[in-house]
């Protein structure tokens, strides 16, 4: 995935359109469709996370919701899944538009094509902006990596759980439950 | 990675055309990018810093894109931008012809825009359970430096970090950013 040069000039307006690219530092990443698998893998992690977030009522999960991570050099991304704790959800008046909110939790599955230095970079920007977490599933690999805001990444197999640690607070799921048996190379 | 039929060692170093830009990944052929002249200035700044510390110690060879057997039938062949190998396992003058059949002891990869992200991984998943001690990654883009050690742990280190050699280089510490300057 190569990035455009476009630069959004300033002062950065969001787009009303519904976003088929992202915006990293006012550059525009157009965003590419995900393979069959991907969408499996994606569906999966909705299911587990959100049914948990919404059985002990612990606030917002949702697809590919756009969020402003940092507005005076515009970031705008839609993560894979990402979390939003109760007390953080924007007011109703804020749902129709990307709010400025770094989610408490982001969930990216890798596809085949995602160079390492943006999800590198992608990385770097949640935790910038105050995300308490970054969850990286590699379906490939059949691994996860959850990143922490002490930039420490912890890897872990298929056979292994992940936990939900302070921010969901007795989740625990094991890795290889994300992936498709099928897809296994 | 290019699917064909497997290749080993003995097969790339006797083909001109592949012997030094192809590496092999249990015997299936990846071509290695050229470096771009970014990432070619991040390697020689990166060889000088710590290869003068290692030279200065006597604590063994830096060596550039030089290839090693990882693996064994089929072969793995990877050949590192950067790779440390303590002095006392410094293969024979005889294998410093060829390709070692020796796993690094610490390697560090310049991040080239056409790596992904589960090339990268399996990557570093095969350094790490070959036996390399210490990988960094350093990605020229944000600057910064990502640690993997076997522990399966990793740690992203910025510009204005201090980032050290751990076990392997011990003493050894340069601020980040002077990588990237």
């Amino acid at each position: 995935m190569s990035a455009t040069t476009a630069r959004a000039t300033a002062p950065p307006s969001i787009p009303e359109a519904e976003i088929d690219y992202e915006l990293v530092r006012g550059e525009v990443r157009p965003v590419t469709p995900v393979n069959y698998d991907h969408r499996r893998v994606v569906g999966r992690l909705q299911v587990r996370v959100g049914s948990f977030v919404e059985e002990h009522d612990l606030g917002d999960v949702g697809p590919e919701g756009g969020v402003v991570l940092q507005r005076d050099l515009l970031t705008l991304l839609a993560p894979d899944i990402s979390f939003v704790r109760k007390d953080r959800v924007p007011s109703p008046g804020e749902w129709d538009g990307f709010p400025q909110l770094a989610p408490d939790l982001v969930i990216e599955v890798l596809s085949p094509g995602n160079s390492s230095v943006e999800i590198e970079e992608r990385v770097a920007l949640c935790l910038e902006a105050g995300v308490h977490a970054v969850w990286i599933f590699n379906p490939k690999r059949r691994t996860a990596t959850a990143h922490g805001p002490d930039g420490v990444a912890r890897t872990v197999r298929a056979d292994e759980s992940i936990d939900g640690g302070d921010i969901l607070p007795g989740f625990r799921m094991v890795v290889g439950e994300a992936f498709s048996e099928e897809a296994r190379r | 990675m290019s699917a064909t039929a497997t290749v080993t060692t003995e097969e790339l170093l006797s083909d001109r055309q592949r012997e030094g830009r192809f590496e092999l990944v249990r015997g299936e052929l990846l071509e290695r990018a050229v470096p771009n002249y970014g990432n070619g200035r991040i390697a020689i700044t990166t060889a000088f810093v710590v290869g003068g510390f290692v030279r200065q110690h006597g604590l063994g060879d830096l060596v550039s894109e030089s290839g090693f057997v990882f693996e064994r039938d089929p072969d793995t062949v990877f050949l590192p931008d950067l790779s440390f190998v303590r002095a006392d396992r410094v293969p024979p003058l005889d294998q410093q012809q060829g390709y070692p059949e020796l796993v690094p002891d610490f390697v560090i990869e310049i991040l080239a825009p056409s790596n992904t992200a589960p090339e990268t991984a399996e990557r570093v998943r095969i350094y790490l359970e070959t036996g390399v001690l210490l990988v960094w990654l350093l990605n020229p883009r944000q600057r910064s430096i990502t640690v993997h050690t076997p522990d399966h742990v990793a740690r992203t280190l910025f510009e204005d970090d201090t980032i050290d050699g751990g076990e392997v280089l011990p003493e050894f510490a340069v601020r980040v950013g002077q990588l990237f300057a």
